[in-house]
């Protein structure tokens, strides 16, 4: 028996490293250990619990089929510590086949979003917020309306008043 | 040999820099101000709509429209004071030659233009241009265009101002025949 619940850990573990993408595996792993780096993963099911609480139900329905979000934050400090950089990252993206989507830029906080697309138009996708002190990465897989990510995405600004 | 490979370069550059779209030098003059909002949507995303199943033939004309653009950007500047100034600055940097007037609105409080480039019976430039006694925004969609469906697309996009087309793809009032009565 613990043998088999064993196996199915490791099946999980597996899946689960399997499912990130080579350039946010890089992004994590390059800040573990520094002050104030944050990380945290979960499933469809809970990013659906949250969206459920959270927002409004034409963008729960939009996103019904993602599967997993995961998400890093990182204190510009931390940058200069490894010496490194967010455009350098962006290289990074680009050789990992991830496509900018979109692109905003207001209060000196700039949004990039990012497809790496798949056969099955199961896409993962990524946002990468760099703002003055501190850069957020998140990544999301599944299919996601493209509707939604114009209107809740870079252009979201512009709603009317 | 050198003279005649210099020269075809020069050329190549000069076309380049001649492709960019109309608010090209509006984003290079502003990139750095941190009081702008920049916006960029790459030809990928509007692919994406390609792939998107329409509920009704209506929907189905605007994803087909979408699918057509290449790319989007805007400026704009929200609680500016020079808004009017930047209006005015927006058509010195634009090479108004090679735009024609479409549309031209004037509300109390805002003045907006909408200018479009046309080559072969198509359009492939739309430019928003907005100034009022607070805001400024100039936007720019390019690909090729169906302005049937820019207010739509406007819609879909939360872009504020393109609903103003939609006036445009009404009948005139006049042209409505006299009802008779009896």
């Amino acid at each position: 028996m613990k043998t088999f619940i064993a196996s199915i850990i490791l099946t999980a573990l597996i899946s689960t490293s399997l499912a990130q993408s080579t350039s946010f595996t890089t992004f994590r792993e390059k800040f573990i250990g520094e002050e104030d780096v944050h990380h945290f993963s979960v499933n469809g099911f809970f990013t659906r619990m949250i969206l459920r609480m959270a927002t409004e139900d034409e963008f729960n329905k939009a996103v019904k089929e993602v599967k997993n979000i995961r998400l890093v934050t990182v204190p510009k400090a931390a940058f200069e510590k490894q010496k490194v950089t967010v455009d350098g990252f962006k290289h990074e993206l680009r050789k990992d086949a991830f496509e900018e989507l979109a692109h905003a830029k207001e209060h000196g906080k700039n949004i990039t979003l990012y497809i790496q697309s798949t056969l099955k138009h199961d896409n993962r996708y990524m946002v990468l917020i760099d703002e003055p002190y501190v850069v957020t990465l998140v990544e999301f897989r599944g299919k996601v309306d493209p509707d939604v990510l114009l209107k809740n995405g870079p252009l979201s600004f512009n709603k009317p008043q | 040999m050198k003279k005649i490979i210099a020269a075809v370069v020069l050329m190549l550059v000069a076309t380049g820099g001649f492709a960019q779209d109309a608010i090209s030098k509006f984003f290079s003059k502003y990139q750095a101000d941190e009081s702008f909002s920049q916006v960029t949507v790459s030809s990928k995303m509007f692919g994406l709509f390609t792939n998107m199943e329409a509920d009704t033939p209506e929907d189905k004309e605007v994803l087909n429209a979408i699918s057509k653009l290449k790319g989007l950007r805007i400026l704009a500047k929200e609680d500016a004071r020079n808004a009017r100034e930047l209006y005015k600055e927006a058509f010195t940097l634009i090479p108004m030659k090679d735009y024609e007037e479409l549309l031209s609105v004037r509300d109390k409080d805002k003045d907006m233009k909408f200018l479009i480039k046309e080559s072969g019976g198509k359009i492939s430039e739309l430019i928003m241009i907005m100034g009022g006694t607070k805001d400024f925004m100039v936007m720019t969609l390019f690909g090729e265009i169906d302005l049937k469906q820019v207010s739509r697309i406007g819609k879909k996009m939360n872009v504020e101002g393109l609903e103003k087309l939609e006036k445009m793809n009404q009948p005139d009032k006049s042209d409505k025949q006299p009802e008779k009565k009896n």
